[in-house]
């Protein structure tokens, strides 16, 4: 029986996830002279239809989404106690889940706490456009849906996702019971050797200064976007029109949004962008 | 007053006609006795799954407002939750319960799909959940194959010591977006769920097992096919095994083992790997008829 517990990786989509990911999976590896494969990352999505099947030992396409939600802390306690490590799993949904939903599908007795990356949401507006290969209005329509769910991704391969808008994710994780380290993805473009540091400390691993280096250099950007181009990247389930890793670059919604579409996402999300620090 | 459904507990089970449990009829050693009864807590002691525990000679499956199964070798004590209906409940007694109870039986079980092939012979399609079992099942059920069994299939050997595919309920369960047959009346899995059920003929032959494919999808452009050779052919049964056991103590996992070790020396073995987008599963079937060939 494990006696650590999860730390969730939680992230509104386009937000710097893998970037993330690959860091903490590379900081941890003992042979680091091979490149990082970006398609066996250490740590799993909490929407992984098979790890949450073979958890819970039943199928969820037999069960309605309500009782799959109401079922998921079961399949996480569950997979917590075959881990023999301290665990991170990542997780696109919001702390607060759907309105129908009386309990958080993040057990408390489970959770260590929560690594929360945050990211100009007129960025993620353009990132989400490529992704899901929309039109600009279109994502930014997502970005302001509260009853935004992620159905049906990657031909079944994950669970429906509760989103809700940009805004109630993020304050979600803001003010949940959840010990925290929310950092913005701006700050990982800046300096992400300090956030990776960060990071370690919060997990509670000990990890050698050249061991971060070396972690922050096998994910630079370009070592990634490479990568993707050779092997491909399976978590990018899209119509190729894009690439996943694109242009990991912050600010370019000052060039790409017109003046209505910026006032529409700052409109409704003002608040809590200010919150996180960005100016509006 | 709490409603309890008109469930026919006593008597006994063969695969689910018309959502009615039917008495057997040219597949008595399958019969099962089902009562109504109290299904106790979790023991804490070979809990394989957050909802299954598997002790030496029973099974338990709890599912949270579905109801609670006690297995033993020769029946199913079914306690409903309170609100559950016929059809839910007939479902998880056939597609849990009842794959529970075959193994305490010492058959096999594995996660796949099955139809027969020009030869005669039976092909097995193993995979993870959403790997495409069914789908791939239904495609070659629309070019005329009959489908022998979706999501499980038992393994029996006949007089001959071929393993050979048990017939069950050979009926298809998919979601619409994956049906071929858009203009037939579907009648859901579940109330409320968005998987229907696609009906099969059955058989009452035994059919001996040739081909097992195991079913991957990856970041690819095309579909192809690569040989399971040596060890990695077991492995890839017992990956597959619809129940995987901790314990040695049951002697079962050695018997589910050599049953695996048979079937890997008759059957060819290959990986079958498909793109995960804009794919559609012509060029996926063509492969395969062309591997029939």
């Amino acid at each position: 029986m494990s006696l650590s517990k999860i730390i969730w990786l939680a992230t509104y989509p386009k937000s710097g996830t893998t970037w993330v990911r690959s860091m903490l999976t590379a900081v941890r590896r003992l042979d680091s002279s091979s490149s990082l494969n970006i398609n066996a990352l250490k740590i799993p999505s909490a929407a992984n239809r098979s790890l949450v099947d073979e958890c819970l030992g039943i199928k969820t396409t037999d069960l309605t989404r309500s009782e799959m939600r109401a079922m998921l802390p079961l399949a996480y306690r569950f997979w917590l106690g075959k881990q023999n490590e301290s665990c991170i799993l990542k997780t696109h949904d919001a702390y607060c889940g759907a309105p129908s939903e009386t309990e958080s599908i993040f057990p408390q007795d489970v959770s260590d706490g929560v690594i929360h990356i945050v990211r100009d949401p007129r960025d993620v507006a353009i990132s989400a456009r490529h992704y899901f290969g929309v039109s600009q209005d279109e994502a930014i329509q997502q970005l302001n849906d509260p009853e935004r769910w992620i159905l049906n991704t990657r031909q079944y391969l994950q669970l429906p996702t509760f989103l809700s808008d940009w805004s109630t994710h993020t304050a979600s994780w803001l003010d949940s019971p959840l010990r925290r380290l929310t950092l913005r993805y701006e700050d990982l473009l800046q300096a992400p050797s300090v956030c990776l540091e960060q990071m370690v400390e919060f997990c509670g691993w000990e990890i050698s200064p050249e061991q971060l280096a070396a972690a922050v250099q096998a994910c630079e950007f370009s070592q990634l976007k490479k990568q993707e181009q050779t092997q491909g990247y399976n978590a990018h389930f899209m119509e190729r029109q894009s690439p996943f890793f694109r242009a990991g670059r912050a600010g370019q919604w000052q060039d790409q949004l017109d003046v209505a579409q910026i006032e529409r996402i700052v409109d409704t999300h003002g608040k809590v962008m200010q919150r996180m620090g960005y100016s509006c | 007053m709490l409603h309890r459904s008109p469930f026919p507990f006593s008597g006994t089970f063969s695969p689910i006609s018309d959502n009615k449990l039917v008495v057997p009829t040219d597949r008595a050693p399958l019969e099962v006795r089902i009562v109504d009864g109290v299904v106790p807590a979790f023991s804490g002691r070979g809990r394989i799954s957050a909802c299954c525990e598997l002790g030496a000679e029973y099974a338990l499956i709890h599912i949270p407002h579905v109801a609670g199964f006690q297995v033993f070798v020769d029946g199913v004590v079914v306690a409903p939750s309170p609100q559950v209906d016929l059809t839910t409940l007939n479902h998880f007694l056939y597609s849990m319960a009842f794959t529970f109870l075959l193994h305490l039986r010492g058959v096999p079980v594995l996660c796949a799909s099955s139809v027969v092939l020009p030869n005669g012979k039976a092909a097995l399609f193993c995979g993870i959940s959403t790997s495409g079992k069914s789908s791939v099942a239904a495609a070659l059920s629309h070019r005329g194959y009959r489908v022998l069994a979706d999501d499980w299939v038992a393994i029996q050997f006949n007089h001959l010591d071929e393993p050979c595919v048990l017939p069950l309920s050979p009926d298809l369960q998919l979601p619409l977006d994956v049906l071929t047959e858009k203009n037939v009346e579907l009648q859901r899995v579940r109330p409320h769920l968005d998987k229907f059920l696609f009906p099969q003929s059955s058989t009452s032959t035994l059919i001996p097992i040739a081909r097992i494919y195991e079913l991957d999808i990856d970041d690819g452009q095309v579909a192809s096919l690569s040989a399971v050779r040596g060890l990695e052919r077991i492995h890839t049964l017992t990956r597959h095994a619809y129940i995987r056991e901790n314990s040695v103590t049951s002697g079962r996992q050695h018997q589910q083992l050599e049953a695996f070790v048979q079937l890997a020396k008759v059957s060819s073995m290959h990986r079958l790997t498909r793109p995960q987008t804009g794919h559609s599963l012509t060029a996926t079937l063509d492969l395969l008829e062309a591997d029939w060939a």
